[in-house]
């Protein structure tokens, strides 16, 4: 039962691939929208995602497209938008399960196409403007969306991290902008965005299903062909620059635990053997910080590393108490210095290799992670065929020396702390 | 030894029920054509069971709150090195959890899994505890309570099992609390280890890429045979009524977080589960996009799209919950009871309920599809007394009036509370 995977080129910047697996019970469309990040246009790309992703022109609320969606036994459909280095990606995601489930002899499948063709194709428009009503509740949403930011401590320091890493970066802007320009946006301008992105973004269109259906593709191509297309082919990778001086910037929060970023640039291309160092600095339960920072020195409960290629960076993420953060901080500095000092075993390297290798070949397990390994093969400027397999022979070839040399290659740029102010007042009232 | 295959006819699933000669039950669930093996090896013991004893035992034991997430860290480390030493070799990632209701070991791989379930066979059996290591955790458990202490969403749901529930342990924090954690030493987790690390209170579950008679030969090999020593879990007595009607909460949050549940009465078992689906039913038919009360307090500007619902039961507690995040969630609350009301007098809307049922056979579908959510259900519905493929029974058993009935029982104004964390 292997999986075929066929990428075909349908409209100009416009790719499909049919991705077959027999074994999975459901069928996943996503379709990636892939354009620059810009303080401008990112918040109206947003906006526009959330509502091409809750109605269209002929379901017009989403309490109709909810009760659709339920009586197509759970059919989903859903938009998100993320950063990859200095891009926006904007997806939108429709899942139901396969027709053989269906109580009632339905065609789920074609129904729930149907539905996602209009969204995109045929949104919810009336004079060159999304619905007045719809726009203005996911307005709403929207800001209120920025305002619960800081509800998730750990996200919300990185969001700050990110401004004094990634200075003067696209990618240092917020994907929801502040809530001072939300209230300003309008359904025109953000209906005109929409309509720059279906003729500017460069779009990856992903179908995984149980059995070959070439009518999806034909249905995307048609819907493509009408329009205008002038593709802009956007930079993912873009390194960040190193700072001449490193920059330590801090902010005061009512909470319990203060969090550490801390973050490593480089310049190397060498994307496997950064991420090997990066991963025995702090990327496993067996690697350095864990073992030192958590198990041996119980400073944290949390301390790791993770390395974004698409920025040339390493970031350490922690929550300590206030009084430690010195003391975590000169760790880190530490444990990176071992890595680059090549001390770590031979089987350091490999169980850590094998780590990874048991990620990546769990990918073919499920359509999402099947779809997002070949979206990360654009997004890395990787030969867009490149499979699993392919990939962890050339992880395996990693040397320790290619290692020790991409750990070298790290040098500190931010250390930021999101410092724990504690209340001084009980907390707890009772409103009986 | 007894084997046995339990087959679904409706999705063409089967899995293996073995009843393992050492006492421990055993279900394996064959996927072909998946990569990945999910194995959960787990103990019906939790943050709820704080007091216990076995057949040779006059007394109760008493033992402080957090002791069983505690003892989950500590088995990682065996008396000559750590456990994810020992899993690094094969490459799995490996991981352990601890609920209201029970402790479970896990590790996920797609390469060599017969090495990995040997690993957490062995290690789950081999406590080691001293001094030394226990202090060693204390800091490292102290900042994970610190970091969930910062958590709005947290705080607003254990202060609402704090305002429904007078004397259920269910009402504590999973990890404790600084202090009681601090009560904690080597001898009294070898105790609750004694106690509740038995194979008769413990199950182990395999999906995806495995052979069930691999998985025995590994059991046969590692499992010590043990007696069932006839343990005993206890609950103070619980009254019916709820604590207090409100609770605030402040902390830095950008809206207010809100939790409005409704105390009902436990049931377990096949029961358990009906109760369990009909009220998730009640609570979507109430909550959906496509209701009435989602609608209008949506255009009203009460709620977001983090609004949500959860049923959320165990061993003495049943609680259905209302979620999510408003400025006004007094008013959410005043209309939540308001439409309870109206549902009750009127009934419920026909087609709503129709397709609430179509959308909760489809996720039951869905869960069937992948190694992780065969595994996690496996476990869950074992726990719980039931088969995994009881979701799809019920559904296709349960009936308007049933989900009528529930919505009369189990959402009583007299005994709901809100909880809420501003700023």
């Amino acid at each position: 039962m292997s999986i075929q995977i066929n990428r075909e080129v349908i409209a100009d910047g416009v790719a499909f691939s049919a991705i077959i697996d027999p074994k999975i019970k459901n069928s996943v469309l996503k379709i990636k929208f892939v354009t620059e990040l810009s303080e401008e246009a990112a918040p109206l790309n947003s906006m526009a995602a959330m509502l091409i992703g809750s109605t269209n022109n002929k379901i017009k609320t989403y309490s109709e497209m909810s009760d659709k969606l339920n009586a197509l036994y759970g059919s989903s459909l859903y938009t998100d938008t993320s950063k990859a280095g200095d891009c926006q990606i904007i997806t939108f995601s429709a899942d139901c399960i396969h027709n053989r489930f269906a109580l009632e002899g339905e065609d789920i499948l074609s129904e729930m196409l149907d539905i996602a063709q209009d969204c995109i194709f045929n949104p919810n428009v009336t004079d060159g403007e999304f619905d007045n009503t719809e726009f203005e509740l996911k307005k709403r949403e929207l800001i209120e969306s920025i305002y619960s930011e800081i509800n998730n401590k750990r996200g919300y320091a990185h969001m700050q991290a990110h401004k004094y890493i990634f200075r003067d970066e696209p990618c240092a802007f917020s994907l929801y902008g502040t809530v001072e320009n939300a209230e300003k946006i309008t359904p025109k301008q953000v209906y005109d965005s929409y309509c720059t992105l279906l003729k500017t973004a460069v779009i990856e269109i992903y179908f995984v299903s149980s059995e070959k259906n070439d009518s999806v593709k034909e249905r995307f191509s048609e819907a493509f062909s009408v329009l205008e297309r002038t593709p802009q082919e956007p930079k993912i990778r873009t390194v960040s620059p190193l700072k001449t001086e490193v920059c330590n910037a801090s902010d005061k929060i009512e909470m319990k635990q203060t969090k550490v970023i801390m973050a490593f640039k480089t310049k190397s291309d060498n994307k496997n053997a950064c991420t090997l160092a990066s991963r025995i600095l702090g990327g496993t339960t067996f690697s350095k910080l864990f073992t030192n920072v958590r198990e041996k020195m119980s400073l944290c409960y949390y301390c790791s590393s993770s390395y974004v290629y698409s920025k040339g960076t390493m970031l350490v993420d922690s929550g300590v108490e206030n009084e430690n953060t010195e003391k975590l901080t000169a760790e880190v500095v530490n444990q990176l210095d071992a890595v680059k000092n090549g001390d770590f075993t031979d089987e350091e390297l490999l169980n850590t290799k094998l780590y990874l290798v048991n990620s990546v070949r769990s990918v073919n397990d499920s359509p999402s992670q099947i779809v997002a390994w070949y979206f990360n093969n654009y997004c890395c400027g990787e030969k867009l065929s490149l499979t699993p397999d392919e990939h962890i022979e050339k992880l395996m070839a990693v040397t320790r020396e290619e290692v020790t040399e991409a750990a070298n290659s790290f040098e500190l740029d931010t250390v930021y702390v999101m410092e724990a102010l504690e209340s001084s007042e009980s907390q707890e009232e009772d409103d009986e | 030894m007894n084997k046995q295959v339990i087959k679904n006819e409706l999705t063409g699933d089967e899995y293996v029920y073995i009843k393992h000669k050492s006492g421990l039950d055993i279900l394996v669930w064959e996927m072909e054509g998946f990569s990945t093996t999910e194995a959960l090896f787990g103990t019906k013991y939790g943050s709820i069971n704080t007091r216990f004893r076995t057949a040779g035992d006059k007394e109760y034991t008493e033992v402080p709150e957090g002791i069983a997430h505690f003892l989950e860290h500590k088995l990682f480390e065996n008396e000559d090195c750590d456990v994810f030493e020992l899993y690094a070799k094969t490459g799995a990632s490996a991981n352990a959890y601890t609920s209201f209701d029970k402790t479970c070991y896990l590790f996920s791989c797609s390469d060599n899994y017969k090495e990995s379930l040997d690993i957490l066979l062995s290690f789950v059996q081999s406590p080691y505890f001293t001094k030394e290591t226990v202090d060693k955790e204390q800091g490292i458990i102290a900042q994970e309570i610190r970091m969930c202490n910062d958590n709005p969403g947290n705080r607003v749901f254990y202060n609402m099992l704090r305002s429904l529930y007078h004397e259920h342990p269910v009402k504590i924090d999973i990890a404790g609390t600084v202090e009681s954690i601090a009560k904690i030493d080597a001898d009294l987790l070898y105790r609750c280890y004694n106690t509740f690390y038995n194979l008769h209170n413990m199950v182990l579950v395999i999906a995806g890429n495995v052979k069930a008679d691999e998985v025995i030969e590994i059991a046969d090999r590692r499992l010590r045979e043990c007696s069932n020593q006839g343990l005993e879990t206890s609950f103070p007595y619980e009254p019916e009524t709820i604590v207090k009607k409100e609770v605030t909460e402040r902390m830095t949050v950008g809206i207010p977080l809100f939790n409005i549940g409704f105390k009902s009465a436990p049931v377990s078992g096949y029961e358990g589960l009906k109760a369990e689906m009909e009220t998730y039913v009640a609570l979507s038919v109430m909550s959906d996009p496509a209701s009435y009360l989602y609608r209008s307090m949506m255009e009203e500007g009460l709620i977001n799209a983090s609004f949500s619902t959860e049923v959320f039961s165990g061993d003495g507690y049943f609680t259905a919950i209302f979620g999510g995040e408003s400025k006004n969630p007094r008013e959410v609350m005043n209309r939540i009871l308001k439409e309870i009301d109206r549902i009750k007098t009127e009934g419920m809307d026909r087609s709503l309920y129709e397709n609430i049922k179509k959308y909760i056979y489809g996720s039951s579908v869905r869960e069937l599809g992948t190694p992780e959510s065969v595994s996690s259900l496996m476990i869950n519905s074992y726990f719980s007394g039931v088969s995994p493929f009881d979701t799809l029974k019920v559904l296709s058993e349960m009936t308007y009036d049933d989900v009528m009935k529930c919505i009369m029982e189990r959402f009583d104004s007299e005994k709901a509370a809100l909880s809420v964390v501003e700023m």
